[in-house]
């Protein structure tokens, strides 16, 4: 590699570094599996936290679903490790929800997953 | 007197292979076809094997997708190869050391071409979703290059590259046996367990590196801190500041590292404890795979698929 190449070089490893952080969440359910109650994104789905905000990709198809803030949170808890009986109480004590409206979002989201095929527990 | 004989599974799928290889033979010359098909271990393809038998797929389809899989990842040894500029594999002098750089990416390409018609022997779905699994494992390859010399990678964007690199492979082998199976697989999930296996193979591959003398593994330890390549021990071990100084003054030099500071520097790694950290994680996957393999519907094939990724996680070269 020349001299002149390696500032160039260091740029792209540090997008990468980037990238990969975004992308870090691929292997998450394959350390999570064992909980045999855990919700589980299906197979060939990804999340992937970008810049405009967090998506959910579909591999095969490669349909791309836009998360809402919401939705981007329970997504980060099923990928945790979540279950069904404790993914609300988990949001509850992360974020602030006086007025419900999370909890009703985020029952409606997985409804919504579960129906797409994307969610399975 | 009769005689129990008992033929090794991967027989068929080594017969396979050269059968391939020989169609290319004459246009390309004996010696070339070998290179392409030369196998290893054939962990990739036992797996295939074992997993296709606990979801009671036929067995001549479970051998074309244990061939596909072989012939994919020999591409992958053959291009990476000439990325590491690697001169032993399995303990022999690589294509790329022989021949040329140019005739091992050719010979790549070409054991490529023959994982992709082995999956077409499948359906035209395997070939296609085959694409996919080499374009996510290609695109893990180029994000663990450019990410050489980083020290600024945490554990889950690193299993992150893995899952894509060696893992996308082994999934494709679970989502395309579990389409064949004639069982309703409502409770297992094969190609996350693939995806799992393929990590941990990886997770095992980092460990190696570091902790097994060059006789046993076939090629210099200390590789991954050479190439200034990225590995689960060596995440972990950036976790302690004075230890990933040490690695960013000795990676940041241009050319070589000496032998002697690769050794220093696999030292630091392996009395830090995060070789103890990496085979934490190999147990976390291992935890995991084991979980998913418990409702496979052919229970008999199912307990032997686990007691061979208990020993691809145990093996010690």
């Amino acid at each position: 590699m020349s001299p002149q190449e390696l500032p160039r070089r260091a740029a792209i490893r540090r997008e990468m570094e980037e990238i990969s952080e975004r992308e870090s969440s691929d292997a998450a359910p394959c350390l999570n599996a064992r909980k045999e109650d855990a919700m589980k994104l299906a197979p060939f789905v990804k999340f992937r936290e970008e810049k405009f905000g967090a998506v959910l990709f579909e591999t095969r198809s490669e349909k791309v679903y836009t998360l809402s803030p919401t939705g981007a949170a329970v997504v980060r808890e099923v990928l945790a490790g979540a279950n069904g009986a404790d993914l609300l109480s988990r949001l509850k004590a992360k974020y602030e929800d006086a007025s419900g409206r999370m909890e009703s979002e985020a029952k409606a989201f997985v409804k919504d997953l579960k129906d797409k095929g994307l969610l399975t527990e | 007197m009769t005689t129990a004989t008992s033929a090794d599974p991967l027989d068929g799928v080594r017969s396979r292979l050269q059968s391939r290889a020989l169609r290319v033979s004459g246009r390309v010359g004996t010696e070339l076809a070998g290179l392409i098909a030369a196998n290893g271990k054939l962990l990739r393809a036992r797996f295939a094997l074992l997993l296709g038998e606990a979801l009671g797929v036929p067995e001549e389809a479970r051998e074309h997708a244990a061939c596909a899989i072989e012939w994919v990842h020999n591409a992958s040894l053959l291009h990476d190869d000439c990325v590491d500029e690697a001169t032993l594999r399995r303990g022999t002098p690589t294509p790329n050391a022989v021949f040329g750089r140019s005739v091992a990416l050719l010979l790549g390409d070409l054991a490529f071409s023959q994982g992709l018609e082995e999956a077409q022997e499948i359906s035209q779905e395997a070939a296609n979703t085959l694409v996919s699994a080499v374009r996510e494992m290609t695109i893990g390859e180029l994000q663990e290059e450019f990410l050489r010399g980083s020290t600024a990678i945490s554990k889950e964007a690193y299993l992150g590259v893995a899952s894509r690199k060696t893992g996308a492979l082994f999934e494709w082998v679970g989502q395309v046996l579990a389409g064949l199976s004639p069982h309703e697989l409502k409770d297992s999930d094969p190609a996350r367990m693939g995806l799992s296996a393929g990590i941990l193979l990886q997770v095992v591959d980092d460990i190696l590196d570091l902790s097994q003398n060059a006789q046993r593994l076939g090629k210099k330890p200390g590789q991954d801190i050479a190439q200034r390549q990225i590995s689960l021990p060596l995440v972990y071990a950036f976790e302690d500041p004075s230890i990933k100084a040490r690695f960013e003054a000795a990676w940041s030099k241009p050319g070589a590292i000496p032998e002697t500071e690769i050794a220093q520097l696999a030292g630091l790694v392996m009395d830090s404890g995060a070789v103890k950290k990496a085979r934490r994680t190999a147990s976390e996957l291992l935890a995991s795979i084991l979980a998913a393999a418990r409702p496979l519907p052919r229970r008999p094939a199912a307990s032997k698929l686990l007691a061979f990724i208990e020993a691809m996680a145990a093996r010690e070269f």
